[in-house]
């Protein structure tokens, strides 16, 4: 998985792309750690360019929306694409995490 | 009566390749794996442990059955292909591999060479396959809880304790075997050399332990076998 961050005025902008699998922990933690520090209350996560995501990747957006959610910021999964809104469907966490099409 | 393998080897010294030569059938070739070209359905890699990319590469290129030779004896290696050559595809890998590489996304390549999926079917299979195995190494091999919360510090312990024991031979060592058969079906068998655990259809939490239950949704059919070293499941095509 690789990401990149974007500062905008309101809100900030994370693309994501590549697999999000169970061996991305540290790169997650980075995520959210730079997340919980940027000014902006909206986060979106934009996961156009995602191929693949395991139950343990969706577990690891759901840790960043809850430490996010203990500082007031909200997090907003952007335009899943593929295999990445069939698990989220699956999985039934599309009414658990806010989704943006 | 299948055709003999040809086999393959990548990174590994000429002493053990001549001993490995050896134990197979007389006649049958062992060559170093070009850098270019294709591979038969009978093709076999005995590779040492492979760097990022190279099997990515190889399973593009045809290459079907793979087994890891490093953390395994010579008659280890010759029973491994026995279990390669009654299957389509066949991984045998360490567990310290399996964890570093994209395992699942190597097995889709050699079965989108070898079988006509809708991309849905794809998506689902892939799915199932990176959960057991996911699971095999995790809570398998390395013997690992779930999360113990949904939260950073939770995700770190998890982390800490994970890259400890990859650093430790009696839990690396261990091995993840991936073995497919075509046919009507897909079928996948993931084994794994953990203690083994007793599934139940309840129990798993919102940030971990949903991955047998997406197999069960996702799967045709699926049996945890040998007290749970061994996930098999079914897709119908």
């Amino acid at each position: 998985m690789n990401y990149r961050i974007e500062q905008r005025e309101h809100e900030v902008a994370v693309e994501i792309s590549g697999r999000l699998t169970f061996n991305d922990h540290a790169k997650v933690r980075a995520l959210i750690e730079e997340l919980s520090n940027s000014a902006p209350l909206r986060q979106v996560l934009d996961v156009r360019q995602l191929e693949f995501v395991d139950s343990t990747g969706m577990g690891m957006l759901l840790i960043a929306r809850e430490e996010l959610a203990k500082v007031a910021k909200t997090l907003v999964l952007y335009q899943p694409q593929g295999q990445v809104k069939r698990v989220l469907t699956v999985a039934e966490l599309d009414g658990v995490i806010t989704i943006e099409n | 009566m299948r055709k003999a393998p040809a086999i393959f080897a990548s990174g590994i010294g000429a002493d053990r390749m001549g001993r490995l030569a050896a134990l197979f059938d007389v006649g049958t070739a062992v060559c170093d794996v070009a850098m270019t070209g294709t591979f038969s359905e009978h093709a076999l890699l005995l590779t040492a442990s492979p760097e990022n990319g190279v099997l990515d590469d190889l399973f593009r290129r045809g290459m079907g059955r793979c087994i890891e030779v490093d953390g395994y004896s010579d008659p280890e290696v010759r029973e491994a292909a026995c279990r390669a050559d009654r299957s389509d595809l066949f991984l045998s890998l360490t567990t310290a591999t399996t964890y570093r590489g994209s395992v699942s996304r190597w097995v889709m390549q050699g079965i989108g060479l070898r079988q006509v999926l809708t991309p849905e079917r794809r998506d689902d299979i892939e799915l199932a396959l990176q959960e057991a195995i996911s699971n095999a190494v995790l809570h398998g091999n390395l013997q690992m809880d779930s999360l113990d919360g949904v939260s950073v510090a939770a995700l770190e312990r998890f982390h800490a304790e994970t890259a400890l024991r990859l650093e430790l031979p009696a839990f690396a060592d261990r091995r993840v075997e991936v073995a497919v058969t075509l046919g009507r079906a897909v079928t996948i068998e993931v084994v794994d050399q953990g203690v083994g655990y007793i599934w139940s259809p309840r129990g798993g939490g919102v940030a971990s332990g949903r991955g047998i239950a997406l197999i069960a949704t996702i799967s045709d059919d699926f049996e945890v076998l040998q007290n749970g070293r061994c996930m098999r499941m079914s897709f119908a095509l």
